[in-house]
């Protein structure tokens, strides 16, 4: 397969950031992380774009997907859902759409009980309010962004 | 001042196709490997099995380009796992690391039968080290559709 068409620089910038921002997610420092997993991400997009332009398709999906996964990692769900629903129209592999397919339900679920559950029970008239004893399982979190 | 902590050899299996596949006739090298000031703090943030991830991630970075003269091209992420590709995405390359000494076979196994099953369907390298014997093993394999 012939990679001429993207730019190395980029590559290389975007996986020190993917490689940092899990360094810091395994230390714990999870703004951090999500930060640079936030930056990853537009990076990858711009790779994905790319590889588009030079019919390359099949490197573009797993562009997309690693652009998706950044998102994800930085709480920014919708986002990667719109992005994994790009790989899976582009994908032209079984079984690569099919793992696509089963994060982009995990990043669904997610979505749906932040929104459907947690939110509702803290946000309340554009402010934030303490959590309510019961409101979050335990495993569960939530992702505020301010307004 | 940082200081060397040890200078090892790691030693590639011939019977491994690196040679084969590539004709290079080199089959071992030798990492140094320097501490950088108060490194030790890690482990009190870092679980150690994150420890010994990113330390086998660093010496197979060292040891592929070593002996395979492949570039450490990129790094993609899919769900929570990081792929780590060469040559401009040209091989998939899976690492591993662990401490015990009689896991070496039986992950660098496991790690092979997850590069053949690979979604991409690419070829690639598998690296898995010991620190605790400071073997590893290195080798090539193609994918495998199944």
């Amino acid at each position: 397969m012939e990679n001429q068409n993207h730019d190395r620089n980029l590559a290389q910038k975007k996986s020190l950031l993917i490689i940092q921002a899990q360094f810091q997610q395994a230390l714990g420092q999870h703004g951090e992380a999500a930060r640079l997993f936030l930056e990853a991400a537009l990076l990858e997009e711009k790779l994905a774009r790319q590889f588009r332009q030079a019919d390359q398709n099949e490197d573009a999906v797993l562009s997309l997907f690693s652009a998706a996964s950044c998102y994800k990692n930085a709480g920014q769900l919708a986002q990667a859902i719109a992005l994994a629903d790009e790989a899976i129209a582009l994908s032209v592999s079984e079984i690569f759409t099919k793992e696509i397919r089963q994060f982009r339900n995990e990043c669904e679920l997610t979505l749906t009980t932040t929104r459907g559950r947690n939110l509702r029970g803290v946000v309340r008239n554009g402010a934030v309010h303490p959590f309510e004893p019961g409101v979050l399982a335990e495993g569960q979190f939530v992702t505020i962004t301010a307004a | 001042m940082q200081k060397i902590l040890c200078t090892t050899q790691w030693v590639v299996p011939r019977r491994d196709s690196i040679r084969a596949h590539r004709g290079f006739s080199q089959t071992w090298c030798k990492i140094q490997v320097e501490t950088f000031p108060e490194c030790r703090r890690l482990f009190q943030t870092l679980q150690r099995e994150a420890i010994v991830e990113y330390a086998a991630v660093a010496a197979a970075f060292l040891i592929v380009t070593g002996l395979t003269q492949k570039s450490i091209a990129e790094v993609t992420l899919r769900g929570n796992k990081a792929d780590y590709f060469l040559d401009d995405r040209q091989y998939l390359f899976e690492i591993s690391g662990t401490e015990n000494a009689e896991h070496l076979a039986s992950r660098h196994g496991e790690k092979v039968r997850q590069l053949q099953a690979n979604p991409f369907g690419k070829d690639g390298y598998v690296f898995v080290c010991c620190f605790s014997n400071q073997k590893a093993r290195l080798s090539f394999r193609h994918f495998e559709a199944r």
